[in-house]
């Protein structure tokens, strides 16, 4: 019993846990915004940042001038969109693995990755500019959302859509945009390397217009999770269960289902591609602070915006030459995930 | 209050599953329904509590259309035990018996003092208060129905559907659940509406058995006046022999093999 107590008292403290997440967090944006080529104390950016949502320009006097050019228009875009992006890709998680009723789901499991990777490649491969930067984003997005639709319309029958014909179809949509990217790639010539470098995700050069696109996105979609968190919960015991304790699950799966994949997106086509943060920060959360929703939501917020600022703080300015993101969460995140799964089925064995 | 069904039929895809079926269920009582796999019991239940709509008819729940009535205020009509429970994620017993009450709480409050006393007196009454803090994918089959039938308790509704509640349960535990259901059902005058394979448990503890085969009522009526060797056969095809039982006070079967 000694175990089930521990971990029973850690379920309860949630508001704590919310708390120090988010001073955890305050602190990481703070700390990795010093760091880089240009190094700065902690005081000073606090300083830039108090100077700035003020209007006290009597805050940075004599203090270099390119720093409030570094923290305003180089890094903080850079490490909002990285924070952002983590926290949707971990709360989108939560809820398809909610919905699937599948601990292992994520935005790779409908296909959602895939089809927003093939739209980008498609994008760069034509050289696609009509729209500035923002037009490879723009097929990213269109291709999720796209595929999002397929994947459901292939999953739907009469009732409507059963959680197993869902990662079904997903997974069958997804072998085919794995192959559509890799003949993209074959017929690339030289444009190849962009194909890949976005593919593996990266952060560098996002702009003030990235992180408030991002924001909209993710806090919308997290307002309307919260919203829907508690019939979530009810969802787990089945959708027969969840609709004889009042839950209209049609309506409640088709907003969930729509909302987790815009959120999923919008990541991507931010960012490009990046593994296991949507698989491995609920996973996590969910031993810390079990699977009530109501708490899960908000606690993987934040964990997933810290675990993915700390990852691109570690690209970008500890490591001597940037590796990609995506590059560098499935190299971490992989074996441990495959080491806390191994852990559990050890466990289950009792 | 009551239960009227009119014309019902049902249909999964091209496959008539109820056959316009007419019947009036009242408050107050004990009803088992009794037939082969397929014969559409499961169903029948599902469109008491409004999960499938029936392609035409009338169900109407105290004399209004079942149409009528939001999947919110059914809940706190209708609490629904069903078979087969399964559950991927490590809620705590306490946690998925408080869903029971969920349909009572506003959406973004905490249990009430009165929610928590609720859940606390049913899982000591159906004996689960044991395991409060385990983890219900650590549970047993058998452990983990007896939860969902104390989520369904918990619920407080007027109608109680067990959709064969006792199939994974041992003897001593089918009739704890059965004495617990029978005891609604005489002292705070609550209906129970049960699918059940085992006769002999059922005409035990029903006031009414339905017989059904093939999407229809065989036939139902009081359970010592329908329960026979003639309906039996011709639900079952099966020979059998029905005596009354006075250690358990009621009538029972005993099988030809």
């Amino acid at each position: 019993m000694g175990l089930h107590t521990i971990r029973n008292h850690l379920r309860e403290a949630t508001i704590s846990q919310i708390a120090l997440l988010a001073a955890i967090l305050g602190s990481a944006v703070v700390i990795s915004t010093g760091m880089g080529y240009i190094q700065l104390p902690a005081m000073d950016v606090i300083k830039i940042l108090m100077a700035k949502l003020s209007g006290q320009t009597s805050l940075i006097e004599g203090m270099d001038k390119i720093f409030p050019v570094v923290v305003f228009d180089v890094r903080l875009p850079r490490i909002l969109s990285a924070a952002i992006v983590g926290a949707g890709l971990a709360i989108s998680g939560v809820v398809f693995q909610g919905i699937l009723l599948n601990p292992l789901a994520d935005p790779y499991t409908l296909g959602v990755s895939a089809g927003a990777a093939f739209g980008a490649s498609l994008a760069i491969l034509l050289n696609i500019g009509f729209m500035g930067t923002a037009s490879v984003p723009l097929f990213a997005f269109v291709g999720a959302v796209g595929t999002l639709l397929f994947v459901m319309y292939l999953s739907a029958s009469g009732g409507g859509v059963s959680s197993t014909n869902l990662i079904l179809s997903g997974i069958i949509v997804a072998a085919i945009l794995s192959a559509g990217i890799s003949f993209l790639k074959y017929i690339a010539d030289e444009q190849v390397s962009v194909i890949i470098f976005w593919l593996m995700g990266s952060f560098g050069s996002r702009t003030w217009a990235d992180v408030g696109l991002a924001f909209l996105f993710v806090g919308c979609g997290f307002l309307i999770f919260m919203f829907f968190a508690r019939d979530l919960n009810l969802m787990s015991l089945g959708d027969r269960t969840a609709s004889s304790l009042g839950v209209d699950t049609k309506r409640v799966t088709l907003a969930l289902l729509v909302t987790a994949s815009l959120i999923a997106a919008i990541c991507v086509s931010v960012s490009g591609i990046i593994g296991f943060v949507g698989l491995l920060v609920p996973h996590m959360m969910r031993l810390l602070t079990g699977p009530d929703n109501r708490r899960l939501i908000p606690i993987s917020l934040l964990a997933g915006a810290i675990l993915l600022l700390a990852a691109d703080t570690i690209t970008r300015a500890v490591l001597p030459s940037e590796i990609p993101i995506g590059v560098l969460t499935a190299l971490i995140g992989g074996p441990f995930f495959c080491y806390i799964f191994r852990k559990q089925q050890k466990a289950k064995k009792i | 209050m009551s239960f009227d069904l009119n014309s019902i039929n049902f249909y999964y895809a091209a496959k008539k599953i109820i056959d316009n079926l007419t019947i009036t269920l009242r408050s107050g009582q004990f009803y088992g329904i009794i037939g082969p796999n397929g014969s559409g019991k499961t169903t029948i239940l599902d469109i008491l509590c409004k999960h499938r709509q029936p392609q035409s008819g009338r169900v109407l729940y105290g004399g209004k259309n079942i149409s009528e009535y939001s999947k919110k205020q059914l809940s706190r009509e209708i609490a629904l035990v069903p078979q087969n429970f399964y559950i991927n994620f490590p809620f705590t017993v306490e946690q998925v018996v408080m869903m029971g009450r969920y349909p009572h709480m506003p959406r973004f409050s905490a249990p009430s003092a009165q929610d928590r006393k609720c859940v606390e007196d049913i899982m000591a009454q159906t004996e689960i208060a044991g395991f409060t803090d385990r983890f219900i994918t650590e549970l047993s089959g058998g452990e983990r129905q007896r939860v969902i039938f104390a989520r369904a308790l918990a619920q407080d509704t007027a109608v109680l559907i067990l959709d064969e509640a006792t199939s994974n349960l041992d003897i001593n535990y089918s009739l704890s659940l059965l004495n617990i259901s029978e005891q609604r059902v005489k002292q705070q005058g609550k209906t129970v509406i049960a699918v059940m394979q085992d006769i002999n448990l059922a005409a035990v503890y029903c006031d009414y058995l339905i017989f059904m085969t093939g999407g229809k009522i065989a036939a139902h009526g009081m359970t010592r006046e329908v329960l026979n060797p003639e309906t039996i056969a011709a639900v079952f095809g099966v020979e059998s022999k029905v005596y009354a039982e006075t250690y358990c006070d009621a009538l029972q079967v005993v099988f030809k093999k």
